[in-house]
């Protein structure tokens, strides 16, 4: 060990011990100048490091929040979530450096500093006091006299005293001495070493943490190597799109649209649109304009559109079976289109015509798949409430007869609880044409037929206007089939059963309604035999029916065989038609149990006044008049005779049949004439070229037109005096017709040979409901044309008061016969 | 046409004519929208319509005037007519006093059959004849109107006095009773149309008021 001052020296006390003593103090003075700066250093050290870590853990907090913001990127989430985890721990670890480095250099040296150097500081001053002691001791002694002896022995003394106290003290002072410059050697080495030791412990727990933590860097890389080649790839493809997409633009200038069939967010089409609004008439807002621009699309079977993302979506077609779509051309707008539904209907505008049709595809595309997939879900469909349906359709005070009552009372016609083509249970769909229940398989194929042979309806979501509801009351499966399937056992043709291929019934449907291949064209009428009269008929029945025959029909006034036969044939037909069960129908069908129970248990006639038979009573009186104010006997005759040749050759041709028979209301009969083939519209040139339907109008019957007009008869077509079917009602007073012919397009402003219109002749007769529907239609008319009010079927008023007096037609024919009778003078 | 302008900024306002039979209704429309007047107009059977576009606080609008049959026989069966209106003319015979009194039961009717927010106007026809002629005085029907919340006034198609003030203010009246107190407007305008145009018959009125009681 080397020593910095000798001990023997200090004994001494040698001008040598002192120089080194100077050293060593020099020494040490400058030592502690050194340490106290490298303390304050790692002081300064020690705070920036932890202003660091503080930074440190903010930063890393900051990439925490990234993670957890990026929680939909599982690989973003996870990496920056165990990075962060990572440079916590880092964190961790420089806290415990700047720790230990507090420890190690500032505290350790610190307490050197403090302690050791001020101990030595200490011996010092004690060391140079002795050490001015022992001089003084030296020059009193030396001053001392020699004959002083007691001066001289206790300087003597002190001088001992002293030089001892010295020796002790500098001996112990140069071992304060030894021992520090030793001691600051190992505090100094100590505290580095350990600081040193404590940055070795920080990079060993690093390069752990991130030994453990590279493998997982590496996979990332690999990932992020993947990332970037994906990218670059997408990128490629984005931009050929890009520019695919902008050279498309450029050639079409016009959104992109495609009907996507098989979307599966079951948006088949969207895209904007111009809507127009549906209270065109009453839109008081001023502001409001009339064609607004919304987002439509194509979904689930409905046709719906929003303003804004988060609005839900406004229904305009709750359900598309339902609806048909086509162009509109003549109005003022372009690349306009109508859907229309059975309770409204709804103008769009496209924004070019190439949109248009592509909306037009997608739409019917739709109905079309609708029916193919949706089937019995229909079932589910109707049970649940409706939803808001576009909050367009006008209050509607009577509801029409809608959904579960028709399909109800359509249900208890004879031979409709079964699909009228595939016999399958519970049909839910009809033809009104045809006036029979269909499943839906069979609907569907009905309505690819086209609408000249089935028109297809739903029994449970489309709305029934009292008449259609009516028509469907007076025919039903059973009597469609006996004239349509006559010949099926004959010819031995199987019915398709239920769980045939589509093709299969398919092949039967069209051979049984386009081909009419079953139709037994030679046999005699078997409606005439189609139900005995029953035993418990009631009287004004007989009454009504002999009433007829005696009255009204013109074979009873030349009385001869076949013609006898006709009468009864036609008695039993009359009678057939009012078969109790039917009864039964037609009267649930008008939901007035209470009613049909009176009628049950009274048995008089004045009951039985209620709607069908009542429109049959009051066509008796009709028909009378007719035939007393417009038609002399001899004419009479004449038509009576057109008929007998007919009978004659125990087949009447199906023209006359039709003809006849829209005249008696016998619907049956009718529809097995237009089976045989009648023309519907055909022409009686031997009775002033009358034609069906305006034998229908003398008729009296409604439903008789209603059927007419549903199998294609045409609402304008007039006979050799100009008269078309509006005219005839109108002189015969029969309101509701006038409001059916109105409502199904007739021409009020055709004039008869004296030059009337319907409106002339119903002002003459003063009949005000009659002018009241004629002059409403007029004004709807004037309105549509000089408004161009597309879209729209009439103003919200019109159809009220149309669908008033609909309903009144087919419910309450008396309240509407008000006119009928003071002008209709009885024979 | 002529009226014809950009449909979109037309609004069309449905005004009904009632009250009983030879009050001068279909005359009143045919002086609003033709400007004629027919000395030997026929009855009217079921309802007649006209219509004429006016400008009013720059908008167009299109006053459709439903003209109903007075006579019960010859009165349309539906109802419907008054739901979509919303201003009705409700007319009476100045000189005929069974004419005034029907007004209850045209108001029921109304009432039965309209939207509550309809807008009713008396309106007091005929008020060109001669005031010995008169049966019912202004001041009546004015009071009649003021507590049955109705706006009154006193025409003649014949003259045309405030027939175009009479529809003017039944097709502006919907608007402004809707955003203003409801009740205030039509008192409001009823006044100051008597005002306006009876300030001379006033006195004369009283008199004949006296004179029939």
């Amino acid at each position: 060990m080397k020593v910095a001052v000798d001990f023997e020296e200090c004994l001494k006390d040698s001008p040598r011990f002192r120089a080194a003593l100077e050293d060593v103090e020099g020494d040490v003075a400058e030592l502690e100048l050194k340490l106290d700066k490298l303390v304050k250093l790692c002081i300064g050290m020690i705070d920036a490091g932890k202003a660091f870590c503080t930074a440190n853990k903010q930063f890393m907090n900051g990439i925490r929040d990234l993670a957890q913001y990026s929680s939909k990127d599982v690989v973003i989430e996870s990496s920056l979530t165990k990075f962060s985890d990572s440079l916590q721990e880092m964190i961790n670890y420089h806290t415990i450096l700047f720790d230990q480095a507090q420890r190690s250099i500032k505290t350790q040296l610190q307490t050197f500093v403090k302690e050791d150097l001020r101990k030595f500081k200490d011996a010092k001053k004690q060391f140079e006091k002795v050490s001015e002691d022992k001089e003084n001791a030296f020059v009193k002694n030396a001053q001392v006299q020699r004959t002083k002896q007691h001066e001289v022995e206790e300087a003597t003394n002190i001088l001992t005293a002293t030089r001892k106290c010295f020796r002790h003290i500098s001996l112990d002072y140069v071992l304060q001495i030894n021992v520090l410059q030793s001691k600051r050697r190992s505090e100094i080495l100590k505290s580095m070493l350990s600081f040193m030791y404590a940055h070795l412990a920080f990079f060993h727990q690093g390069y752990d943490l991130f030994s453990e933590l590279e493998p997982y860097m590496k996979d990332l890389g690999a990932q992020l190597d993947c990332l970037v080649v994906d990218a670059a790839k997408e990128k490629r493809d984005m931009e050929l799109k890009h520019s695919t997409i902008q050279q498309k633009d450029l050639s079409s200038d016009e959104a992109k649209l495609e009907c996507n069939e098989d979307a599966t967010n079951g948006i088949v089409m969207e895209g904007y649109l111009f809507k127009r609004a549906s209270n065109a008439f009453k839109t008081w807002n001023r502001k409001k304009p009339e064609h607004t621009r919304r987002w439509f699309s194509i979904q689930n079977n409905q046709l719906v559109y929003q303003k804004k993302f988060k609005d839900n979506p406004t229904v305009v077609v709750e359900d598309l079976r339902l609806c048909t779509v086509k162009h509109c051309e003549d109005i003022e707008r372009r690349f306009c289109f109508e859907v229309v539904s059975p309770t409204k209907s709804c103008m769009l505008q496209a924004d070019s015509e190439k949109i248009r049709q592509a909306w037009i595809k997608a739409v019917q595309t739709s109905i079309a798949t609708a029916y193919r997939e949706k089937g019995e879900e229909a079932e589910k469909v109707d049970k649940k409430p409706s939803v808001t349906a576009g909050s367009t359709s006008s209050p509607e005070p009577e509801k029409l007869i809608k959904g579960e009552s028709a399909l109800q009372r359509v249900q208890c016609i004879p031979g409709n609880t079964m699909c009228c083509d595939c016999g399958l249970a519970e049909p839910r769909w009809a033809s009104i044409n045809l006036g029979i229940t269909l499943c839906i398989e069979c609907s569907g194929i009905h309505r690819s037929l086209g609408v000249h042979f089935s028109k297809v309806r739903s029994l449970t979501l489309d709305t029934w206007e009292p008449e259609l509801l009516k028509l469907m009351c007076e025919l039903g499966n059973e009597v469609i089939n006996g004239i349509y399937e006559a010949r099926l056992d004959k010819m031995g043709v199987k019915k398709p059963q239920n769980g045939c291929q589509r093709q299969e019934k398919e092949a039967f449907i069209k051979a049984k309604y386009v081909e009419k291949r079953f139709v037994d064209k030679y046999a005699e009428s078997k409606l005439a035999v189609r139900k005995p009269s029953s035993s418990h008929g009631s009287n004004e029945k007989r009454l009504s029916a002999s009433d007829k025959g005696l009255r009204a029909d013109p074979p009873t006034r030349t009385p001869s065989r076949s013609s006898a036969v006709a009468v009864s044939s036609d008695e039993a037909r009359r009678e057939s038609l009012f078969c109790p069960d039917e009864l039964d129908s037609l009267f649930s069908y008008f939901d007035t149990t209470s009613k049909l129970r009176s009628i049950k248990s009274n048995d008089s006639g004045i009951q039985f006044s209620v709607e069908g038979s009542r429109e049959y009573l009051s066509s008796t009186a009709s028909s009378n008049s007719l035939y007393d104010t417009e038609c002399d006997k001899k004419e009479e005759k004449r038509d009576s005779s057109v008929f007998q040749d007919t009978s004659h050759a125990k087949k009447m041709l199906p023209g006359p049949q039709l003809y006849q028979a829209a005249f008696v209301r016998n619907l049956p009969s009718m529809a097995e004439a237009l089976a045989h083939g009648a023309e519907v519209n055909w022409v009686n040139s031997k009775e002033k070229n009358s034609t069906p339907l305006i034998q229908a109008v003398r008729g009296g019957s409604l439903v008789t037109c209603e059927f007419l007009l549903q199998n294609g008869a045409n609402v304008n077509n007039r006979d050799i005096k100009g008269r078309g079917p509006l005219h005839h009602a109108t002189v015969l007073g029969h309101t509701g017709q006038v409001c059916l012919f109105l409502k199904r397009g007739a021409n009020q402003h055709a004039t008869d040979e004296d030059g009337k219109d319907p409106l002339t002749i119903a002002v003459e007769a003063a009949n005000a409901d009659i002018v009241t529907l004629l002059r409403l239609a007029r004004m709807n008319e004037e309105m549509r044309e000089s408004e161009g009010l597309y879209g729209q079927p009439g103003d919200e008023t019109y159809q009220d008061i149309f669908r008033d007096f609909s309903h009144m037609a087919s419910n309450n024919p008396e309240k509407l016969n008000r006119f009928q009778q003071p002008d209709s003078p009885k024979s | 046409e002529r009226f014809r302008t950009d449909q979109e900024d037309t609004l069309r306002h449905e005004v009904v004519l009632i009250g009983d039979s030879g009050v001068g209704k279909t005359n009143l429309l045919s002086r609003f929208t033709r400007n004629e007047f027919n000395h030997d107009s026929r009855t009217t059977i079921g309802v007649e319509f006209s219509t004429r576009t006016l400008t009013m606080d720059g908008h167009l609008v299109k006053a459709q005037i439903w003209d109903t049959a007075g006579l019960e026989r010859y009165r349309a069966i539906t109802s419907a007519y008054y739901r979509g209106a919303v201003g009705a003319l409700l007319v009476y015979d100045i000189t005929k006093h069974q004419s005034y009194d029907s007004v209850d039961r045209w108001l029921k009717e109304l009432y039965d059959h309209a939207d509550a927010s309809i807008v009713v106007m008396l309106v007091g026809n005929k008020c060109d004849l001669s005031e010995s002629s008169r049966e019912v005085p202004p001041e009546e029907a004015k009071m009649y109107a003021d507590e049955n919340g109705l706006l009154f006034l006193e025409t003649s198609a014949l003259d045309s006095t405030n027939v175009e003030v009479a529809f003017e203010t039944i097709l502006q009246g919907e608007d402004t009773f809707k955003e203003s107190n409801p009740k205030d407007t039509p008192v409001v305008l009823s006044n100051e149309a008597s005002q306006n145009q009876f300030a001379a018959p006033s006195t004369d009125s009283s008199r004949t008021c006296c004179r029939n009681i």
